[in-house]
């Protein structure tokens, strides 16, 4: 008998297979053509592994030698699926026999030694050798291995061809392992998966592919090439989701590209970076280094990034294959150009840290000094002055020097080199800067030239004054004076640009689209100018502080007296503004303030008044209008000027409430009412006007009087509720344009800033020409703020306006921080003649029925009476019930709703909602009509008559809107108790009850949980009549807490009749 | 499921390489068979394009209604061949990303020509084609339908040659010991089409003991899409009744071997 040799060889073509090396004799072998010697000598289990194998060995498996090219073929044994398996495990188990406990460490020493294993120890048959050669004695540990592959079900399964017909094979999951395992593999999870398909349901319907036998047979896969691919990709796929820490591919995590700085030199780094889940941020390079992502991965990744970056494909690539190393064109290509198209696409630029667009600012600093004093002296005040400007350019908040610009405009990049550091511009605002400054070159050039032809205002450039020369300096010429300032290379200054032009010139220009995009460093000009109206512009240091005014009889909160050193800054450079402080705030109180000032002077209360001839006192004030922010010498002061008179126009529903507080807190000021039928219409009126402090006005009587109005050398034009004069083609606008006065001054509680057409018909009465013409204005501005939403547009709007428009808000805590959240105003409205002449009336009649009456009947002609009076307080057409219009002919017929119109405007302008209480459910159903088709808004009434489930709707209703504009009426009775309607923070009762219980609990519907802003709340009074007089009544005795009057009107039956006509009757000086 | 053409005029393929490509297999087809093999492609007839080592295949759909199986054959690079590709490409590190960005420099090639390698075909002579049409010994029109699919493939992702010669983007980066076998190509991730048989041995992921796994975890979706639920859901209960997680991949038998 022979020795044999067992080989196991994975065949390319026939996978695994057996051969036999079979020693005929010493030194003699020869490869086996059959099997029967084998099955003869082997021991049992060996035997029956191979007791189904044909005798006869057809196949033929090439074997490689060890030299290139030698190929032998020899009979071999295939030994498909459980072939295989039968095989292994019948070795394995002759060599545990032969082994024993270490059976392991011994076979893997032998194959790694290259050393085969004796599988028979009968010593009968001595030189009758059957050995396991190193290949086979490998696939007994290689099938333990696979065993536990299988058992753990970490198995990969793809789509194949095998002679022509396509088939799925069971796979170890790492693919670089011995042909011999996968084929291990797949013979275990077939049988596996064959006992797995037995357990199940016999039957699947969609597999289209005969997958299920081709797992668990060897059957034919039943699909074509493309098929077969998206089968292979998605068992892939599957067996992926069950790895932890799964995998990085390019196509699944976050593509980031990263650039650095250069660490020397210009070449900047561009990194390829993927994001993990868990926001980590890895340069591909490392992962495919540390293997968590393959190359295939990182070259994928890296071609996204120059798929999506043109400058990026044309870029040097550095030795990692997936990074770049960009120039700095380059560089600044791929910011410009590159970024927006690679964020398009979701993939993270990383730019260095804190590496924004540095904007490029103009830093605007008013020449100060004698020649802008010189110049200001010869060029007046106000909006003509000239002044000289000169500007610097900053990038960021470096300010650069001639040389640095040079540098900027020759690099034609975004990345310029600045002091050391690299910098990145932003090019909108480079260029607009550009484009600023050439502008303002020519500007000030043509200004000069044309300042003789020009000259009939008197505003033209004085080319014969010296400075003039400067002006002409080219543009961004270093100028040669200055400090020198510190901070930067040495002998090198921030390089400026100057020239001369008055603040209305510059106004112009900043509004004009030269300046779009320009960036005009705001917060820097505290740096500039800090003298005249630079002090007032947005960032400037702002009024300079003066003390309240001795002879106001009040105290000034905080806000009011910066608003009155505001209101004085503007007068004395004769400059209109217009005070938009939130209703409530004490607008009349600061202009009482600025009259009583005007009067006494900045001088300190303890110097006393400085006669205006004292010649010191006259420098000291000259000095003061020409740079009064700056007070000369230890005087700070200036003396009181010989002031004329002030007119104030305002509706007629606050004549009064004007007359009463300059009475109560300016007494001393000679008040006069140019009102009613009486009033002064001939040349006497000029002449007492002048002896008069303040002169009130309606702005009906405004067209109207123009002409004698005219006559009078106003010091000053107050415009009460100015909202009156918005529109520009109106007669009333028109006269209050035509009146001349040196200063100008709009009040108004609206927000002015929401309509800019508004705002400039405003700006047209107090500062003519600030803002251009309508037509102009309309299509520089206000179209690009308001249909396009042009930021630049309305950022120069306000860097215009800012100096002349103050407004305040109520829930501002931060300027108002003293204010109550609840702000309860008495309105004191006057009568409109109709209203007193109907008042008058009832009066008469009331006195004259008492006289005949009984003291029974007493109690109901005065309770019935007091009734009419309140109604004809309301207005005319409550009491007569005549169904006639609220207005006549466009005029109001009632002070109360005149007042209550501009109220709703004003809160409507806001978007904000207001409540409306009256005892009159009559006067509810006039005003409903009038109020929805005057604001085009559903106008809810809550009275008695409406049901409860229409009441809750209407509650609904209004709350569900909390931020639109909106009005409700409510009856005192129904709407006082239980409803909550804090939507709105306006409340106003037309009408009084004289219950301040019942007052604030209908007050309470909207100050109550769950109301934001503050509530304002306005009680409306007529004046001079009944309820003035119950009014200060209720208020002096709830200050003395007595007790005696009874809330209601009941007591009021108990009054003698003394007592009841001075109540009653109508306060004639009212008139 | 059919391949629409980008290009719907003119040359087809633009970049130098798939013209290139293009003009060696137009000497082949001849002027007739590239014109109708041309619109052809333009009309759709090729079903798909499957691209592995040494063959670009795909159904064309025949005049006659009939779906053909065509062919086209390049020789994978011989060894020595491959070592020279794989030289130079280890000296341009650029390379793999430039080819998947769409790229084949053409500089690499004078490179690859001094050692008379090239990803191209050296000629008509290293083309073959095939087909199961009755059109003996061709190139019949469903051979030159595929040829222009796979020049405008090619156009786009100069990865395909790659492939057709039996390399694949990782082959290019890896450092120097290579593939464990030199005739055994990888899968190519990169372009869509996977494994090709008998081709599966080639060293594609790196071995270094892949991440641990759970068949708890795994995701029977995209199995679903393609197998179909019910199927998917057979193979899936397979996994599922698998041991416990096991341990990091290598064996207790593998720490033996080693």
């Amino acid at each position: 008998m022979a020795s044999r040799r067992l080989h196991l060889v994975v065949d390319p073509d026939l996978g695994p297979a057996l051969w036999v090396r079979e020693q005929t004799r010493p030194g003699r072998s020869r490869a086996s053509e059959d099997l029967a010697g084998l099955r003869e000598q082997a021991p049992a289990p060996l035997a029956h592994a191979l007791s189904a194998a044909p005798a006869q060995l057809r196949h033929r498996v090439r074997l490689f030698g060890p030299g290139s090219g030698s190929v032998r073929r020899v009979p071999a044994l295939p030994l498909p699926g459980s072939e295989l398996t039968e095989l292994t495990e019948a070795v394995s188990e002759l060599l545990r026999a032969r082994f024993g406990e270490g059976t392991l460490e011994q076979v893997a020493q032998l194959v790694a030694d290259g050393a085969g294993a004796r599988l028979t120890t009968d010593p009968a048959h001595e030189g009758e050798e059957l050995a396991a050669m190193p290949d086979l004695l490998a696939a007994t540990l290689l099938d333990l291995e696979a065993q536990e592959l299988v058992e753990g079900r970490h198995l990969r399964v793809v789509a194949v061809e095998r002679f022509g017909r396509p088939a799925l094979e069971w796979r170890a999951p790492e693919r670089d392992r011995p042909e011999l395992l996968h084929a291990l593999v797949d013979a275990h999870a077939r049988a596996a998966f064959a006992a797995h398909l037995a357990k199940g349901p016999s039957e699947v319907a969609d597999d289209r592919f005969s997958a299920l036998p081709a797992l668990a047979s060897r059957t034919t896969l039943e699909a074509d090439l493309p098929s077969q691919r998206a089968i292979t990709a998605a068992f892939d796929a599957f067996l992926d989701s069950g790895r932890i820490g799964v995998r990085l591919t390019s196509t699944d995590s976050d593509l980031v590209v990263r650039l650095f700085e250069p660490p020397v030199g210009t070449a900047w780094p561009l990194q390829t970076c993927l994001r993990e889940a868990d926001g980590t941020i890895h340069p591909v390079a490392d992962l495919r280094a540390v293997g968590d992502l393959t190359a295939a991965g990182a070259a994928e990744a890296s071609a996204a990034v120059m798929r999506l970056a043109p400058t990026v494909r044309a870029a040097a690539v550095d030795d990692t294959g997936v990074d770049w190393l960009l120039t700095t064109a380059e560089a600044s290509a791929f910011l410009a150009h590159d970024t927006p198209a690679l964020e398009d696409e979701g993939v993270t630029v990383l730019l260095p840290r804190n590496w924004t667009k540095q904007r490029t600012t103009l830093r605007p600093q008013e020449a100060e000094g004698e020649e802008a004093a010189s110049a200001k002296t010869s060029a007046g005040v106000g909006l003509g002055s000239m002044a000289s400007f000169r500007w610097r350019v900053a990038v960021g908040d470096t300010e650069l020097t001639e040389e640095e610009m040079q540098i900027i405009r020759e690099a034609q990049t975004e990345l310029v080199q600045l002091r050391g550091q690299w910098v990145r511009l932003d090019p909108v605002t480079l260029r607009a800067a550009e484009r600023f400054l050439d502008a303002f070159t020519s500007r000030t050039q043509q200004n000069r030239a044309g300042g003789h032809e020009d000259g009939s205002d008197g505003q033209g450039g004085p080319t014969h004054t010296p400075q003039a020369a400067d002006g002409r300096t080219p543009p961004r010429a270093a100028a040669p004076a200055g400090p020198l300032e510190v901070g930067y290379p040495e002998g090198a200054r921030p390089a400026e640009l100057a020239g001369l032009a008055p603040w209305a010139e510059m106004f112009s220009l900043i509004l004009s689209p030269d300046a779009a995009d320009v960036d005009f460093g705001v917060a820097a000009l505290t740096a500039g100018g800090t003298n005249g109206l630079a002090r007032l512009m947005p960032g400037g240091s702002g009024a300079y502080p003066h003390p309240q005014p001795t002879t106001l009889r009040a105290t000034l909160r905080p806000y009011q007296l910066d608003g009155l050193n505001w209101l004085w800054a503007l007068d004395r450079q004769g400059l209109g503004g217009i005070l938009a402080d939130d209703m409530g705030l004490g607008k009349t109180m600061q202009v009482l303030a600025l009259l009583c000032r005007e009067r006494e002077g900045t001088a300190p209360s303890g110097r006393g008044r400085i006669a205006p001839a004292d010649p010191s006192a006259l420098d000291v004030f000259e000095r003061d209008l020409v740079d009064l922010d700056a007070p000369v010498g230890a005087a700070g002061s200036a003396g009181p000027a010989p002031s004329g008179p002030t007119l104030l126009v305002c509706p007629m529903s606050v004549v009064g409430a004007w007359q009463r507080e300059a009475a109560k807190f300016a007494p001393h000021l000679a008040v006069h009412v140019h009102h009613g039928g009486d009033r002064l219409r001939d040349e006497s009126f000029a002449a007492g006007a002048a002896d008069l402090d303040l002169v009130i006005t309606t702005y009906s009587l405004l067209a109207r009087d123009l002409p004698v109005l005219s006559t009078v050398d106003w010091q000053r034009i107050v415009y009460d509720e100015a909202q009156h004069l918005k529109t520009p083609g109106a007669q009333v606008t028109r006269a209050a344009r035509a009146l001349q006065a040196p200063h100008r001054l709009a009040l108004t509680g609206t927000p002015v800033e929401n309509k800019l057409a508004d705002l400039h018909a405003l700006m047209e009465v107090v500062n003519p020409g600030l803002l251009g013409s309508t037509a102009t204005f309309r299509e520089r501005v206000a179209n690009p703020i308001e249909s396009e939403g042009d930021a630049g547009a309305l950022t120069r709007l306000k860097f215009v306006t800012g100096p002349f428009i103050l407004r305040r808000v109520k829930t501002d805590r931060s300027i108002i921080a003293d204010l109550p959240e609840k702000t309860e105003l008495t309105r004191v409205v006057n009568l409109s003649p109709e209203q007193a002449g109907l008042y008058q009336a009832l009066v008469d009649e009331l006195m004259t029925s008492l006289e005949e009456a009984q003291e029974k009947e007493r109690r109901t002609l005065v309770v019935s009476t007091i009734t009419r009076l309140k109604q004809v307080c309301n207005h005319p057409a409550h009491y007569l019930g005549d169904g006639s219009a609220l207005l006549r002919e466009g005029q109001h017929r009632s002070g109360k709703l005149e007042l209550v119109d501009d109220l709703l405007e004003t809160a409507f302008a806001e978007g904000q909602k207001a409540l409306l209480f009256t005892q009159f459910t009559a006067f509810g159903h006039l005003l409903v009509p009038y109020w929805a088709e005057k604001f085009g808004l559903a106008v809810p009434f809550l009275h008695g008559g409406v049901s409860k489930r229409d009441r809750d709707a209407m509650v609904a209703d209004f709350q569900s809107r909390p931020d639109e504009p909106g009005l409700m009426l409510l009856s005192l009775r129904a709407g006082g108790t239980g409803l909550t309607l804090t939507a709105a923070n306006h409340v106003v009762h037309l009408d009084r009850w004289w219950n301040p219980a019942v007052e604030n609990q209908a007050t309470d519907r909207a100050f109550r949980i769950g109301q934001r802003r503050d509530v304002s709340v306005h009680k409306l009074v007529s004046a001079g009549t009944v309820e003035e007089r119950i009014d200060s009544l209720l208020t002096e005795k709830q200050a003395l807490s007595d007790l005696t009057i009874a809330p209601g009107e009941d007591w009021l039956a108990d009054l003698d009749d003394a007592d009841l006509h001075q109540l009653l009757s109508l306060d004639e000086e009212q008139e | 499921m059919s391949i629409t053409l980008r290009s719907r005029r003119g040359a087809i393929g633009t970049n130098w390489h798939a013209v290139a490509l293009r003009e060696a297999m137009e000497i082949i087809l001849g002027v007739g068979r590239a014109g109708g093999g041309k619109a052809d492609a333009r009309a759709g007839k090729v079903q798909w394009l499957d691209v592995s080592a040494g063959t670009a295949r795909g159904d064309v759909l025949g005049a006659d209604g009939e779906l053909h199986q065509a062919r086209i054959d390049l020789p994978v690079l011989s060894p020595g061949d491959r070592e020279a590709l794989l030289d130079v490409a280890r000296s341009r590190p650029e390379l793999p990303a430039r080819l998947a960005a769409g790229h084949y420099p053409q500089e690499i090639e004078g490179e690859l020509a001094r050692s008379e390698v090239s990803l191209l075909p050296r000629g008509a002579s290293e083309l073959s084609h095939d087909c199961s049409c009755l059109d003996w010994p061709g190139p019949c029109r469903h051979v030159a339908a595929l040829s222009y699919v796979l020049v405008e493939a090619v156009d786009e992702h100069p990865v395909h040659l790659l492939t057709l010669r039996g390399l694949t983007l990782d082959d290019l980066v890896q450092p120097q010991g290579g593939p464990p076998d030199g005739a055994a190509p990888g899968p190519v991730p990169g372009s869509g089409v996977g494994a090709d048989p008998g081709c599966d041995a080639g060293g594609a992921e790196p071995s270094a003991g892949g991440p641990a796994f759970d068949p708890a975890r795994m995701d029977p979706t995209q199995l679903a899409e393609v197998l179909g639920p019910e199927t998917a859901a057979v193979i899936a209960s397979f996994y599922r009744a698998g041991t416990a997680p096991s341990a990091t991949a290598p064996s207790a038998a593998d720490d033996v071997l080693q």
